[in-house]
């Protein structure tokens, strides 16, 4: 092997390990779900069976319920979420907060708990004795049925989905507000520019890029939700919280209708896919 | 900014980054409830070389793994010590688990399958299509005892003439009731003949307690649990399917158990229980459910989970749909089954054969865990007539005495899939009041759809 080749090589070969653990774990998986989802596994073995798996999905009531669920789930919760971000991330950008690193470091901490974790400590909080039906009792409110009422079982769902990303993305937002350059703030305060002008006519169009990025990524979270219903609500009432990765795991791995399962996933990412593309289209022709 | 601390915030944020990958790889792994694997060594490799002793037909060696739930793992867990204690030089590591969710994705991949299993009654003929090849042909121990067998169960072990499972417990249903619960309101257990007298009982325990004291606890949504609506479902004869391949939940013993469940729920009788199993069983702790109306298996259960409440726990036959109607259904019981991977299925059949079809196995099983077995001729055992201290009588005999009138066990091939389905049907007509036949409908056409799929 002539110098060259091993030049051409060794950044491969620093790359290897990462490669062949990717290919392993996610080509091949992606690859092998393709296939699966045009057929049917029973006893090891795949049985092609053609748009059989596809055509059920299409006509699964249960499935367009849980992508209807998914949706105002997403509608609802991803808006809130950036919203909140935005606002924590200009707060903890301020030069007025003191304590800043404590800040930052206190909204980025619920992304490191464990998401199963911090789910069941939620079912505790909303539970019917739980500390926030009590909270409600002593404010003299009738306590609310968190897990009998789908509206609020979704809205569960969103406080605590919202309690564990909100922190994370204010963290990617805060990194967006820190590259503006702060000549564009000096040149607006010369120019007499409000506080509020400036939030608008700098900070907001500055930050569009990051803000971009934060909304797909949620959507994208928000449309594969699993941990959460699976575990505060188990889908429940009424299938009311049952979002549609959580009706393919139980199509997948409680019925082990795989080939369905494969099936409704590729549908969804066609989806993400859709929805990804209208978020760039509607970004694109503003500019 | 002095390279310093360029260098520190390089540091900083790449311990971020580790903990953020960390926390993202714990979300993927952990989102399924996995059930606990402690005490479950592989099969070890001395374990295989010694298959070849266990199955020349000498003494029995090597190592086996078992998976089972609830008070049917604390029994085998004794079994298994006893028969080590017989046969030194075997091995049998349980694991128990909280249902079969895992298993099923075992068999389904084909890897870690334990050597020998249990299954619900309701899902054997299910496993024998679903996962064909899956387990060991059982005929030369089971068949010779078919005699011996509660009746009803056989069906439940065939597939093309042989057999492919061992039985384990039947469930004779009986409703358990807390007779302090109803002195201190003034009822009269043993005066309730129907479930219309059930309600009125109901209804008075609500009252003077005040609302405290519910009668009928289960999952208005049906998503953890739908056994408490099958109850009087199963003691009306009622079968999910209209014929062979046929699925119908719109049946007329599926309306009368849902509208008599109905009728609890707007007596105010009833509480809601989302997480069945365990709320149910919180429920008692704390004295806010006063009867259970389950297989006689749960006398185990109760025994194990609120045991300081031995002696306040009665048995009374479950109220019939009028008088002189059927007081018998059966609700749960399970199979144990063999691995056709294990490496030692020798040693896991002379295991079961001993636990289920001896009455030293079968004495053991009623002594720690109340369970009532199928093998008949157990029953003249010492132990199944010995007074249970904690309910004041034999719970095996009052068991022997409630099974002669069980309908048949209605679970042919693909029934846990239909099973499933049907938990789909109870929240909207317990939670949202829809209309029955509508609602049974919409579900019988869900599942016949994926019954076929599965069939096709």
């Amino acid at each position: 092997m002539n110098y060259r080749t091993k030049l051409k090589l060794t950044p491969y070969m620093f790359l290897a390990t990462f490669l062949v653990l990717f290919a392993v774990f996610m080509i091949y998986p992606i690859l092998y779900s393709f296939v699966l989802s045009f057929g049917n596994y029973k006893g090891q073995e795949v049985v092609l069976t053609g748009l059989r798996n596809y055509q059920y999905i299409l006509n699964d009531a249960m499935f367009r319920k849980a992508l209807v669920n998914t949706f105002v789930i997403m509608l609802i919760q991803v808006p809130i979420m950036i919203f909140l971000s935005l606002t924590l991330s200009v707060l903890i950008n301020s030069k007025l907060v003191k304590l800043r690193g404590v800040f930052r470091t206190g909204v980025f901490v619920p992304v490191l708990i464990d998401a199963v974790s911090y789910t069941i400590v939620f079912s505790l909080f909303f539970s019917e004795t739980g500390i926030i039906n009590s909270s409600l009792q002593a404010l003299g409110f009738s306590p609310l049925g968190w897990f009998t009422n789908g509206l609020l079982a979704k809205m569960m769902i969103v406080f605590a989905v919202n309690w564990k990303w909100t922190g994370y993305n204010a963290v990617i937002m805060l990194a967006g507000l820190q590259n503006i350059p702060t000549e564009l703030y000096e040149a607006a305060s010369i120019d007499g520019a409000s506080a509020l002008q400036r939030f608008f006519r700098i900070t907001l169009p500055q930050l569009k890029p990051i803000m971009l990025f934060v909304t797909i990524t949620s959507i994208n979270g928000s449309l594969q939700m699993f941990t959460e219903p699976n575990l505060l609500t188990r889908g429940g009432p009424t299938n009311q919280t049952l979002t549609v990765m959580l009706h393919l795991y139980n199509i997948g791995f409680k019925n082990f209708n795989f080939g369905v399962a494969c099936a409704g996933a590729y549908l969804l990412l066609v989806i993400i896919g859709i929805v990804t593309f209208i978020q760039l289209r509607i970004t694109r022709e503003e500019d | 900014m002095n390279r310093f601390s360029k260098c520190k915030k390089k540091i900083a944020l790449l311990l971020v980054m580790v903990l953020v990958s960390g926390s993202l790889a714990a979300c993927s792994g952990g989102d399924q409830q996995t059930p606990a694997e402690d005490s479950t060594p592989a099969v070890s490799s001395s374990a295989a070389g010694d298959t070849s002793a266990a199955q020349s037909g000498g003494e029995l060696s090597g190592s086996i793994t078992v998976t089972a739930w609830n008070t049917s793992a604390t029994a085998i867990e004794a079994g298994a010590k006893r028969f080590m204690e017989m046969h030194p030089g075997t091995d049998i590591s349980l694991s128990t688990i909280p249902d079969n969710n895992k298993l099923f994705t075992q068999l389904a991949t084909g890897a870690d399958i334990p050597d020998l299993m249990q299954f619900q009654n309701r899902d054997t003929q299910t496993m024998l299509v679903k996962y064909p090849g899956s387990f060991e042909d059982l005929t030369d121990i089971v068949g010779p005892e078919e005699g011996n067998l509660v009746p009803a169960v056989v069906p439940l072990l065939q597939q093309d003439g042989k057999y492919w499972a061992i039985p384990w417990d039947v469930a004779p249903c009986a409703m358990f009731y807390r007779i302090d619960i109803f002195e201190e309101y003034g009822v009269d257990a043993n005066a309730i003949d129907t479930w219309d007298d059930y309600i009125e009982a109901g209804k008075t325990i609500n009252e003077k307690s005040g609302g405290t004291v519910k009668t009928f606890g289960f999952d208005y949504n049906g998503a953890s649990s739908a056994d408490m609506v099958l109850v009087p479902f199963y003691q009306l004869g009622g079968d999910m399917f209209a014929s062979e391949g046929v699925v119908n939940y719109d049946s007329p013993e599926m309306v009368r158990a849902f509208e008599l469940v109905k009728r609890m729920v707007d007596a105010d009788i009833t509480v809601n229980l989302p997480n069945e199993w365990t709320d149910r069983i919180t429920a008692l702790a704390n004295n806010s459910l006063c009867t259970v109306p389950y297989g006689i298996w749960f006398s185990g259960t109760l025994k194990e989970n609120v045991a300081d409440q031995a002696g306040k726990w009665g048995l009374i036959p479950l109220p019939a749909f009028e008088a002189g109607g059927n007081h018998q259904a059966n609700s749960g019981g399970s199979v144990l089954m063999v691995s056709s991977r294990s490496e030692n299925k020798e040693l896991a059949k002379a295991f079961a054969t001993w636990f289920l079809m001896s009455d030293e196995g079968n004495a053991i099983n009623m002594e720690v865990s109340n369970l009532f077995n199928s093998y008949v001729p157990s029953y003249e055992d010492p132990s199944y007539k010995q007074v249970d201290d904690y309910f004041g009588l034999s719970t095996a005999e009052w068991a022997a005495n409630h099974s002669s009138e069980i309908p048949p066990l209605p679970f042919p091939a693909y029934f846990t899939d239909v099973f499933d389905m049907f938990r789909n049907a109870c929240g909207p007509y317990f939670l949202e009041n829809k209309d029955v036949h509508e609602t049974l409908q919409e579900t019988t056409a869900a599942a016949q759809a994926q019954y076929d799929l599965l069939v096709g």
